[in-house]
């Protein structure tokens, strides 16, 4: 059995459970001797970090504005179309 | 019909009363997820302008939608769902990142890859996110993401930065669990090996 390649699927599928739970023991084992795979489980770790803190920007108050009153002119549009809801009525 | 408080009713009150004509709940609806709507497009696109019209299209869409909720799934997924096919169709119609290549080759680990078995896998800097500050850093995550093809893109974000369950990444990308998880891989891997060139110190006693 290739222990990196094994132990690589894994990491990757369950790099948010707890590493102690008994699906993980045995990469854990692995893991405790190959460094290779203790640093990229550690890299990998630090991307997805790195990703969910970049900081994203704030909405806008005048795209707040733009947002509402594109919606106030689609409640104008499907009430003069009759299309809103879409429900449709089954025919006679 | 009784009249609603529109800060304190539950996204299904909302829904009920804007499906009656009551406009001002789906602009209830709409306040409370504008934001969250817009950061998730800005995650996906990496562009202002594109998040931005995103947001209109999203509910524009969920205003001619509405009628077709059956409340099955919680709200902010069928949301999130209509976020992504609004990408998804936006993808096809200005046909990018079609011809890419598939991301295979990350189901192996880096060693097995670059055929270097013994080389050591570098280690990285200990906390880069303090790095975020640098606007360079801040450029090279947007260029790795925007190499992904959305789909492999989508589901690192629902999952990885939005912290969406496996299964409800899954729905809302109307796509299986294990299809989910095989995208995730190889998406943390990509991402992974773009970033490692920047990120990886030297080891201290390598040449002792």
């Amino acid at each position: 059995m290739n222990h990196c390649k094994e132990a690589y699927r894994h990491i990757c599928e369950n790099l948010d459970q707890d590493i102690n739970s008994p699906q993980c023991r045995q990469i854990k084992r692995h893991l405790e001797g190959c460094p290779n795979c203790r640093a990229y489980l550690e890299t990998l770790r630090k991307t997805i970090t790195l990703y969910r803190v970049a900081p994203a920007p704030e909405l806008s108050s005048s795209v707040k504005k733009k947002l509402l009153k594109s919606i106030t002119l689609e409640f104008g549009t499907q009430r003069h179309t009759g299309k809103r809801n879409v429900r449709r009525h089954a025919p006679k | 019909m009784q009249p609603i408080s529109y800060s304190t009713s539950t996204d299904n009150q909302l829904i009920r009363a804007a499906r009656n004509g009551d406009h001002m709940a789906f602009s209830a609806l709409v306040k409370r997820y504008q934001d969250t709507v817009y950061r998730f497009s800005f995650k996906v696109c990496r562009d202002r302008e594109k998040a931005e019209e995103a947001l209109q299209d999203t509910f524009v869409n969920v205003y001619r939608k509405l009628g077709s909720f059956d409340g099955k799934a919680k709200f902010t997924t069928w949301l999130y769902r209509i976020v992504a096919n609004n990408c998804l169709m936006k993808r096809r119609r200005r046909k990018l990142q079609d011809l890419q290549d598939p991301l295979e080759s990350f189901d192996e680990p880096p060693a097995h890859r670059t055929q270097q078995r013994h080389h050591p896998v570098a280690r990285w800097e200990d906390a880069p996110e303090q790095l975020l500050l640098n606007k360079e850093l801040q450029e090279i995550l947007d260029r790795a993401i925007m190499k992904l093809p959305l789909d492999y893109r989508m589901a690192f974000v629902l999952r990885d930065v939005e912290g969406k369950s496996t299964e409800e990444a899954s729905q809302i990308l109307a796509i299986s669990q294990e299809a989910l998880k095989s995208r995730l891989r190889r998406a943390r891997a990509f991402l992974r090996e773009q970033l490692n060139p920047y990120l990886t110190v030297e080891a201290e006693n390598e040449s002792l």
